[in-house]
């Protein structure tokens, strides 16, 4: 690791201007979505349709489908992205994903019940949230004594013990979406295969936009509010807490944060894979591990990344529509192994 | 009125495991330590060294008894108070992500929130007091288990408390180094010290007082000149130890040396 990396943490300076590069990089990837797609909306007519000066198809496509998905698209990047870098600090584990936990698991075991009933889209998106939240308090009540754990000396256990019972519900879960997919209708199989891959072609209501912008405002708020103790919870239990840390309260909180930012995520989109996982990793290399830095930086990054997927997905090869999830990991997993090997 | 003990503890003990295989290392330790002393622990492998030294920071319960801080109770301080009583050194260290040894040290810095501009200097000097300057920039993780632990050190005296709690500080350091963490330890201002050895006679010139654990709940306490002796260390260790006297380089000094009950067959380690 190169000690440049730790240089950009040292100084505010540096951190304020990380920052801005990269909300730049989220605006810019949303103007690009509301340019790119099936059918060509030029900058000039982007701009009056934004300024509410036109009424014709073409504004009609900006406003009501391209802006709400672009929106959507960050909102989710930026929550999965959060998850991500949240549970891979909480747990000491590089490895870990938003899905590591099996919340998305429970939130698609339920969204695949509603979709193969053929049930409406809300229905769905609401029973995808139940499936979330079910989990998330199944998850707690099995891992309560790694959540509220008085032992520190056995704080090691605490991260595994909540990462073992995650580990398997997530693969509880695996085994019912298997379960599901085998007794669906043929006619079903195909949107609920869309579904599981991360698909963002429902996220099409400005109103529910705002409300995910909201809740990532709100929940990468309360991340970043506990990202100096979190520096410190990386280093161990015990160290953190002799330095004043309330260990068992950080975990608690940013647990929660990171479950709902995950089930939020895949209520909205379906289980978008990889974003969670390797936004904080390209993040972690260009700007370090100080949380206080690195959680907005990956937020931002990851939504960034699912609006530039997305806008690829569904104009690479318009008419058709890619499932998003899909290309993230197709385009992502080659720049993360080069990235492995060029450190 | 006499000024209560910076740390006292009344009728602690200590154990481990459960029932049928539950082991009381420590039975109704009566304990303190005064502002100013230098306090070693010493006891064979299990014996509790480093239990004891977790429940002191309250990082674990004692299973009986009291833990003062003078005069206040471990139980009725919270996580903030405690981390402004005392530092803990334990030998294991978690660097799952990389950081640099002054990002390191600077953790220790958290209770009292102060910016980085006022921080920094404190982390430095800690380094330096511990011969870490030269790598203060590097990452963590490429450190030597020496190193590593020496920034541990290093670490817990940015913190700044009047107690420090060190779980066998010198384990991993090299002949100079033991003297310099040694050494860094008695200078460090207003620092009171507990620390785990298992060296007899680093025990003899750092501790001003030594606590003996068994392992069997038996313990005793007292001014380093009265209990490290060569018949108190050969009992608690069950290894024979024997005084030495000499002068070295123009300074009489007193060594413990252990030897083999049959000195025909080894010479004396």
């Amino acid at each position: 690791m190169r000690i440049a990396a730790f240089g950009v943490v040292e100084h505010p300076q540096g951190r304020r201007y990380v920052l801005i590069v990269l909300i730049a990089a989220g605006l810019a990837s949303i103007a690009a979505a509301l340019l790119v797609g099936s059918v060509a909306a030029p900058l000039p007519e982007v701009i009056d349709a934004l300024r509410g000066r036109s009424s014709d198809a073409v504004a009609a496509i900006v406003l009501d489908l391209r802006l709400p998905r672009a929106l959507s698209a960050f909102a989710v990047g930026a929550l999965l992205a959060l998850a991500g870098s949240l549970l891979q600090a909480l747990l000491r584990n590089p490895l870990a994903d938003p899905y590591v936990l099996g919340i998305s698991g429970g939130a698609a075991v339920a969204a695949l019940i509603a979709l193969a009933t053929g049930a409406a889209l809300w229905v769905m998106q609401l029973a995808s949230a139940g499936g979330a939240l079910f989990t998330l308090l199944l998850l707690v009540a099995l891992a309560r004594r790694s959540l509220f754990s008085r032992d520190l000396l056995a704080g090691d256990d605490a991260a595994s013990g909540v990462l073992l019972t995650g580990v398997m519900i997530a693969a509880l879960t695996a085994a019912l979406l298997s379960l599901l997919l085998a007794l669906a209708p043929d006619g079903r199989l195909r949107s609920m295969v869309f579904w599981l891959l991360g698909d963002l072609a429902g996220a099409t209501d400005m109103s529910t936009a705002v409300v995910v912008l909201v809740l990532l405002a709100v929940l990468l708020s309360i991340a970043c509010a506990f990202a100096r103790p979190l520096n410190l919870v990386l280093r161990g239990d015990v160290a953190a807490y002799t330095q004043g840390v309330d260990v068992d309260r950080v975990r608690r909180v940013l647990v929660l944060v990171a479950a709902l930012a995950t089930g939020c995520a895949v209520t909205l989109a379906g289980a978008v894979g990889f974003v969670g996982f390797v936004a904080p990793h390209l993040m972690r290399r260009l700007v370090g591990n100080d949380q206080r830095l690195l959680l907005p930086a990956a937020a931002l990054l990851g939504g960034t990344l699912l609006v530039v997927a997305d806008t690829i997905a569904r104009s690479a090869v318009a008419p058709l529509q890619l499932p998003v999830g899909v290309l993230t990991a197709l385009l992502g997993v080659p720049v993360f192994l080069w990235l492995l090997q060029h450190r | 009125m006499i000024r209560a003990a910076l740390l006292a503890c009344t009728g602690v003990s200590i154990a481990v495991g459960k029932a049928p295989r539950r082991r009381v290392l420590i039975e109704n330790l009566d304990w303190q330590v005064a502002e100013g002393e230098r306090w070693v622990v010493l006891g064979p492998n299990g014996a509790g060294k480093s239990t004891l030294l977790a429940a002191l920071a309250g990082v674990r319960d004692a299973e009986t008894g009291s833990i003062l801080y003078s005069g206040a109770p471990l139980a009725s301080l919270d996580v903030t108070a405690r981390a402004g009583r005392r530092a803990l050194v334990t030998d294991r260290w978690h660097d799952p992500f990389s950081a640099s040894v002054r990002q390191t040290v600077l953790t220790a810095r958290y209770r009292l929130g102060d910016e980085e501009s006022e921080a920094v200097p404190v982390a430095d000097a800690a380094l330096a007091r511990l011969d870490c300057t030269h790598f203060a920039g590097d990452d963590v993780r490429i450190l030597s288990r020496g190193e590593r632990q020496r920034v541990a050190i290093a670490t817990a005296l940015a913190q700044e408390t009047p107690l420090v709690l060190l779980d066998e500080p010198i384990a991993h350091q090299d002949p100079r180094h033991q003297v310099l963490v040694l050494d860094a330890l008695r200078a460090w201002p207003g620092a009171t010290v507990v620390a785990s050895l298992h060296d007899i006679n680093a025990a003899l010139r750092f501790a001003t007082h030594a606590l003996l654990l068994s392992g069997r709940g038996e313990w005793s306490a007292g001014p380093a000149g009265d209990v490290l002796t060569a018949p108190r260390m050969s009992g608690l260790f069950e290894t024979p130890f024997a005084a030495w006297q000499g002068s070295v380089a123009g300074n009489s000094t007193q060594v413990l040396v252990q030897y083999s009950p049959d000195a025909r067959d080894s010479p004396p380690l």
